[in-house]
């Protein structure tokens, strides 16, 4: 399914029906901005600058790889520069590689009513892990396709993963 | 039976390596299940309602964005309640402006141009006329008794004499409390004999509070003010005045607030064909650059006022939204004033850098270690938002080290920050630390007779001949540790010689005020990192150190280092997982150093060094 999706774009791409390209993605590039921005105005802004950033910079897209992935990373860098612009950007993570063995508990601390303050908990997170988080929660990108968007290892993205939902659960207990 | 570690639970559930162990042990798949059952919470919380693109955007996918953004909304919806209120409001409340029969009879015309506004046909002229008029507070009132517009535009806001009084209370008396394993309403009584204040805790507040909650409370010579802020910090609650008395709200129930007496905007200049030229970027495609007249709006402050009002007649939606947006902040107090006075945090820093201490912490309660700093140096240490602090350990130690540097080595591995406020060192998880906040861009309120005579300081300055310019000069001298964040404000707004004038005086000023610089902006306030700069400040070392000097000490994050003065003296310390950040700030900060980048460079020179490469 997924990759005849991915075979549809390369063809909708091809065909320049950028419309259709558009109305396939623009739910996930704004969902994804509207996690990483406060403001619902600011998150349509930079679903729009996704798509005229990824117009302009066509000729760099791999048309091998699956297209969201790379639309998500240009709305990533598009917010993270944002946000740094506006010194908003929360305190970079801790060194991937340094994990600490904290024990897991013995039942979810994450329950479905804590659905708002985990969204509050997520936005005291430092950005980039806020960003595996949603990438792969709400994007539901896997692990390999995080690391290719963000341009780290997926070690990295295992370990920002780990952190994130240890700083959640500690957060939230 | 070795059962499997968190990280490889974590690993197999979410695919980075299945574990066998796991799949067959009942006691990990447990763990494993109540990660599954996470992941589906989590998942849940994050979906969006789905949402279609604007047509706009299919129209012309190339288009950077949609006409009407969020300043743009926010003027439609100001707009669309303005016109409601004026639709709705009874047409007498404001009535045509009354013949002028005693010709100047009121001393201040910007009060006059404000209720002149206040019967603009606009409603955003209006709206932003009563925000305007409401920031003054009592040197308000004058003006609108005489224009017999209706009171209650205007609230609640008036200063009544009983919370005057609460208000020089809070701000004056300094008060000692040392009360360990207390309940509230213990430290509330000895505070209330102690400065005569009522306190009455609100209802919702009082539900909240758990009765049985002891609490240990510890500070020295602080205003009253701000030990009830420390307080109220540790109980998520916060403070007002009211009739008289100190109230005590759940923090969900509002900002803590004392009331505040006449007040009026210090303006520092006046660029009106500057700031027309960034109102004009509004029309512009790119995000970054209305971003950045937003910004430059910003910094310009009430220089820009007078355009700013023009804008909101703007026929571009875009223009109009944010001049109104940039308006509500200049005359919302609340958000956009910075305090008219130096930080206070030179004697604290000055404490922590010259005293020396030894120390020798082997998994030490982390509350012990920090009593035994405390009374090694006498420094105020607080501890807030820090989780159970009772049962946190710390391993350090160091030989004849600053106190700062031992601080902030000892706490590294828990993550906590060190932040100054007043006389205070504030204690507390890196990500709540206040010390992260960007120096806020604002502007001076201050009584309405300071504004006037410093705005006449500031204009001498900038623009006199030679003997105004030396008045001006003694004027502002006069103010001391105050003159200097107005001195810093004028040069960001002014331009040309004024700037450089401003400039100047405040370099001169401040080699007598703060010699040390210990108030100054760090490289870290000034500077925007990269994120590559931010990785490499994060790379960590073990550090045991026996006798070396900094520049062998940081050899050991292996990036270049270029060290312009380092300290005459080497360090004797013990350390685990140091990040690179922490070592420097740890190392240079006492010795009046800073550091910045120069491309994947560090360069570590005297403070003053590095403050004026940046600015440069």
């Amino acid at each position: 399914m997924n990759r005849m999706l991915e075979e549809s774009d390369l063809e909708l791409l091809q065909s320049r029906n950028w419309g259709s390209l558009i109305g396939r993605h623009y739910g996930a590039v704004y969902a994804l901005a509207r996690k990483l921005l406060r403001s619902e105005a600011d998150a349509r802004d930079a679903a729009q600058e996704t798509f005229a950033r990824a117009l302009a910079k066509l000729h760099s897209y791999d048309a091998r790889r699956p297209l969201r992935p790379w639309l998500l990373s240009i709305t990533a860098h598009f917010i993270r520069d944002l946000l740094r612009k506006r010194r908003e950007l929360p305190l970079a993570p801790q060194a991937d590689l340094e994990i600490a063995d904290v024990a897991l508990p013995s039942e979810p601390l994450l329950r479905q009513e804590d659905g708002k303050l985990l969204v509050a908990a997520l936005d005291r997170l430092p950005f980039d892990w806020k960003l595996v988080v949603v990438l792969h929660f709400q994007q539901e990108l896997a692990p390999a396709d995080i690391a290719e968007a963000l341009g780290v290892t997926t070690n990295a993205v295992r370990i920002r993963l780990y952190r994130a939902l240890i700083a959640l659960r500690k957060d939230l207990s | 039976m070795t059962h499997a570690t968190p990280l490889e639970i974590h690993d197999h559930v979410y695919g980075f390596r299945p574990s066998d162990h796991v799949a067959g042990c009942a006691e990990c798949q447990a763990s494993a299940d109540s990660l599954v059952a996470e992941a589906s919470v989590i998942g849940a919380a994050l979906r969006e309602t789905p949402v279609s693109p604007p047509q706009e955007l299919l129209r012309n996918p190339r288009a950077r964005r949609s006409r009407i953004t969020a300043g743009g909304l926010a003027a439609a919806g100001l707009l669309l309640i303005g016109l409601a209120w004026a639709l709705s409001h009874d047409p007498r409340s404001i009535p045509p402006e009354p013949p002028d029969k005693t010709p100047g009879r009121s001393a201040d015309p910007e009060m006059e141009r404000l209720v002149r506004e206040l019967r603009s046909p606009s409603p955003a002229h209006r709206q932003i006329a009563v925000l305007a008029l409401k920031s003054y507070g009592e040197a308000a009132l004058a003006a609108i008794t005489q224009s017999g517009v209706g009171p209650e535009l205007f609230g609640t806001y008036r200063l009544k004499p009983a919370d005057d009084a609460v208000r020089r209370t809070l701000e004056s008396k300094k008060t000692d409390l040392d009360m360990e394993n207390v309940f509230l309403k213990d430290i509330l009584s000895s505070l209330s004999q102690k400065t005569g204040l009522k306190f009455v805790m609100d209802p919702a507040f009082r539900q909240r509070l758990n009765p049985d909650q002891k609490i240990t409370f510890k500070v020295k010579d602080l205003t009253v003010n701000n030990t009830l802020k420390l307080l109220f910090m540790q109980l998520n609650a916060n403070f007002r005045c009211e009739d008289g008395a100190v109230v005590i709200l759940d923090e969900k129930d509002g900002p803590s607030g004392i009331p505040v007496p006449a007040r009026a905007p210090l303006r520092i200049g006046k660029r009106k064909a500057a700031a027309v030229g960034m109102l004009a970027e509004f029309r512009s495609d790119s995000i970054e650059r209305r971003e950045a007249a937003r910004q430059g709006l910003m910094t310009m402050g009430f220089a820009a006022e007078e355009a700013l009002w023009e804008a909101l007649d703007s026929t571009d939606p875009e223009t109009k939204g944010q001049a109104l947006e940039v308006l509500r902040w200049l005359y919302t107090p609340d958000e956009s004033a910075r305090p008219l006075s130096h930080p206070r945090t030179r004697s604290i820093k000055k404490l922590l850098s010259e005293k020396r201490v030894t120390v020798d912490f082997k998994e030490t309660p982390l509350l012990q270690a920090l009593d035994s700093i405390r009374q090694l140096s006498g420094a105020n240490l607080h501890v807030s938002g820090v989780q159970t602090p009772d049962s946190l350990r710390v391993t350090m130690a160091g030989t004849d080290l600053p106190v700062y540097s031992a601080l902030v080595l000892l706490l590294e591995p828990l993550r906590v920050a060190c932040a100054f406020r007043e006389d205070i060192v504030l204690l507390s998880p890196e990500a709540a630390s206040p010390e992260e906040a960007p120096r806020k861009l604002g502007n001076f309120w201050t009584s309405p007779e300071e504004a006037r005579r410093l705005e006449g300081a500031l204009i001498d300055l900038a623009e006199g001949p030679p003997a105004a310019q030396e008045r001006a000069s003694a004027t502002l001298a006069g103010l001391g540790d105050r003159a200097l964040p107005l001195l810093e404000r004028a040069a960001e707004i002014l331009d040309g010689v004024g700037r450089e004038r401003c400039r100047t005086l405040r370099e001169r000023l401040q080699t007598t005020i703060d010699p040390k610089g210990l108030d100054e902006p760090t490289a870290a306030d000034l500077a925007v990192r990269t994120a590559h700069q931010e990785d490499l400040l994060h790379q960590t070392a073990d550090l045991d150190i026996d006798g070396l000097s900094l520049d062998r000490i940081l050899q050991r994050y292996g990036i270049p280092i270029d060290i312009r003065s380092k300290p005459d003296r080497t360090f004797r310390f013990h350390a685990k997982e140091i990040r690179l950040e922490t070592a420097l700030r740890a190392l240079t900060m006492p010795f009046g150093l800073d550091f910045m980048f120069k491309g994947d460079q560090l360069i570590i020179d005297r403070a003053d060094a590095v403050r004026a490469r940046i600015r440069r």
